[in-house]
């Protein structure tokens, strides 16, 4: 029965129209993100992704305030400057001032969605109900996609990748040791500007399907898990890739089953089980490994203690 | 009973969430941990939710016990997993609040009768705090929020100071605290229960992630400010305040939300902190390096000519210029400053030398 049903559900991403675009959206996000998220987690920049994509509420209200139509390529240029913006105001903070990231990281995200907030509910009170639909972008809404959203998001999400295969070196450097990119004469500090501004269209396509708010999850959790399994940054954007996309699929198919379940909280549980997984299961360091490994040593150690005391008995 | 007017309840609301949470905040911005109290105000929502399910209401004690369990569940979570190595703390922090979060928002939407909107969870909804009113034995006490958030604050004054000489040691100094003997892990835990705590009284009034710039944002301006620890937490709680003040009048003039309109003032009075303090502020960073750059440039040209004289080369005004690669106007407006302080005067032919006050700070730049 179980089976069946599951079953259905996968003829049904090929076969019924709606399902097949939420999922083709969120894959496209998950790959992105997962291999975009690689390198946010490896310059321990994790929780800049959640800044950015709080930052980017208000320029979707803007975009659509001064542009007055829901074009989705707008809405995401409106999204993508903010976003950009955020990054940099909290950088500022943080280097003109003595206030810590955290603290920068936290102004910024919780002052835009503030902002955001307050322009959502002007375009409310002066366009009756020609709003609705902007709060979609919270907690996202990938039922709502359509064939041309998905190819816009297809197309940016092509973009990415195409920096991400031309610079991969220079990224790979300036993620791991920017001082000695520096002394080979990498321009850093652009390529630092690159970095963000991919994750800006990361943060931009998620929007659609997960929102502002769980979006750093989709950062993340894929990066972490693949980190349990690989260590080679290759593998490990690809595996990253890997678990974002599918994890894509499998939480836009849960919440296409039943009414009213936003996509975006099914997706980041779907991801973080991922994670879950991958912490306690990887061969190499997962939780369960180490402790059959500590076991079977302590049995060792045991062992030889007795038989050492056993000939000293003798 | 007094009847207080609607508007004056939100206020007074909107400033006894702003200041609790300042005070408190303040810790947090100094113990950088401020994403920490992003994480705490998501992940309550579940154990508010999983509160409402179990009593079938929304009873205050129960939310509130609930609330602060899953704040304390997550921030064990988290440390327990940055403590195994296998993820960096912020990754931590950004992975297990979704998660929570992510599954409080689904019980939420799923079930119909627990009475919170979804958005309203991010933005909360102090515009219906009025209508929420305390009774004892059918006698009408007022707003229910007010005498809350009352409660709370009396609470967070006796934490902060009752515990002030061990707040301030664990923030500044751990490894002191710890030889001194003052459990700097108890101290925080019980930080991070007020902030739990804070944090849900607050969730119903300006949600889970305005909480937050009511955390941090008016203790971040305060700590711009001074260097006291004291004042700093008078000052965010004032900045506080004015933000729930003007953000309030902001959100009535426009027809916008009131709990963003506050998150804004916040920013904004944050803005102009960040540009204007008196010794941290953009301007005076900005003033305060150039003038280092001119005291710099000053010994530059001083030694320059010094350098030149001993070579028996002649200085002149336009060669200063390319010789130091400044431009025209700046070398100028250089030369002309080291005339008037008299270090610097011209000769018969025009060319630069130094007077004796002049060789003595040349030497003096040369030397130090």
């Amino acid at each position: 029965m179980v089976l069946e049903e599951i079953l259905t559900l996968f003829v049904g991403i090929f076969t019924d129209y709606t399902l097949r675009y939420v999922a083709l959206g969120s894959a496209i996000l998950g790959i992105t993100s997962g291999a975009l998220g690689c390198f946010t987690v490896l310059r321990k920049q994790s929780l800049f992704g959640d800044a950015l994509s709080h930052a980017a509420l208000p320029g979707i209200g803007f975009a659509y305030l001064f542009a007055g139509t829901k074009d989705s390529l707008l809405l995401m240029l409106g999204a993508a400057v903010f976003a950009w913006f955020g990054g940099i105001i909290t950088l500022a903070i943080t280097s003109t001032t003595r206030i810590k990231q955290d603290a920068a990281l936290g102004i910024t995200l919780s002052v835009f969605f503030g902002l955001g907030i307050v322009i959502l509910t002007y375009l409310q009170s002066i366009g009756g109900a020609s709003q609705g639909g902007l709060d979609r972008f919270l907690f996202g809404q990938a039922a709502s996609l359509i064939e041309t959203d998905v190819i816009n998001l297809g197309i940016l999400a092509a973009g990415c990748f195409v920096v991400l295969i031309i610079f991969f070196k220079e990224l790979k450097i300036a993620t791991f040791d920017s001082a000695f990119g520096q002394s080979l004469g990498f321009p850093t500090k652009y390529l630092s500007a690159l970095l963000t501004s991919v994750i800006v269209v990361a943060v931009v396509i998620g929007l659609h399907t997960v929102g502002v708010v769980l979006m750093v999850s989709m950062l993340i959790a894929p990066a972490a898990a693949a980190r349990q399994w690989i260590s080679s940054l290759k593998s490990m954007l690809i595996l990253s890739a890997i678990f974002g996309g599918v994890s894509g699929v499998i939480g836009s198919m849960i919440s296409s089953t039943s009414e009213g379940m936003s996509t975006g909280p099914v997706i980041v549980i779907t991801i973080t089980a991922i994670l879950g997984i991958s912490l306690f299961f990887s061969p190499r360091n997962g939780y369960l490994f180490q402790y059959i490994r500590k076991r079977k040593q302590a049995q060792r150690n045991f062992n030889e203690i007795s038989t050492v005391s056993g000939e000293n008995s003798n | 009973m007094i009847e207080l007017s609607n508007d004056l309840i939100i206020i007074g609301t909107a400033v006894l969430v702003a200041a609790n949470c300042a005070s408190i905040g303040t810790f947090l911005v100094l113990r950088q941990m401020a994403m920490m109290s992003d994480a705490i105000s998501h992940a309550i929502l579940l154990g508010i939710v999983i509160a409402v399910f179990m009593v079938g209401g929304r009873e205050t004690i129960p939310v509130i016990v609930g609330g602060v369990l899953s704040g304390i569940l997550t921030v064990s979570i988290v440390e327990m997993l940055y403590r195994t190595g296998k993820l960096k703390k912020d990754s931590s922090i950004g992975i297990v609040f979704p998660f929570l979060f992510a599954i409080g928002v689904i019980l939420v939407t799923q079930a119909g009768n627990v009475h919170i909107d979804a958005q309203h969870v991010l933005y909360g909804s102090i515009e219906f705090v009025p209508f929420d009113t305390l009774y004892l034995d059918e006698i009408n006490l007022g707003s229910k929020s007010v005498w809350v958030l009352g409660i709370l604050a009396i609470a967070n004054i006796s934490f902060i100071t009752i515990l002030y000489k061990e707040l301030k040691i664990s923030t500044f100094d751990a490894s002191v605290a710890v030889s001194v003997g003052l459990m700097p892990m108890l101290i925080h835990y019980l930080l991070m229960i007020m902030v739990a705590t804070t944090s849900v009284v607050a969730f119903e009034s300006v949600g889970a992630i305005l909480v937050i710039a009511f955390f941090i944002v008016p203790a971040s301006g305060a700590y711009l400010l001074t260097d006291r620890l004291s004042h700093m937490i008078g000052i965010s709680v004032i900045l506080g305040t004015v933000s729930a003040i003007a953000g309030y009048l902001f959100a009535i003039l426009f027809d916008v939300s009131i709990a963003g309109s506050m998150a804004t003032i916040a920013g904004a009075i944050f803005g102009i902190i960040w540009v204007f303090a008196p010794n941290r502020g953009l301007i005076s960073r900005w003033r305060r390096v150039s003038k280092q750059r001119f005291e710099i440039d000053l010994g530059i040209v001083l030694t320059y000519i010094q350098d030149e004289i001993n070579a028996n080369r002649q200085v002149t005004p336009s060669n200063l210029s390319n010789a130091l690669g400044w431009s025209i106007d700046y070398s100028k407006k250089l030369s002309k400053f080291t005339q008037e302080k008299k270090f610097v005067e011209k000769d018969s032919k025009g060319n630069l030398i130094l007077t004796v006050l002049g060789q003595k700070k040349a030497e003096y730049y040369s030397t130090s």
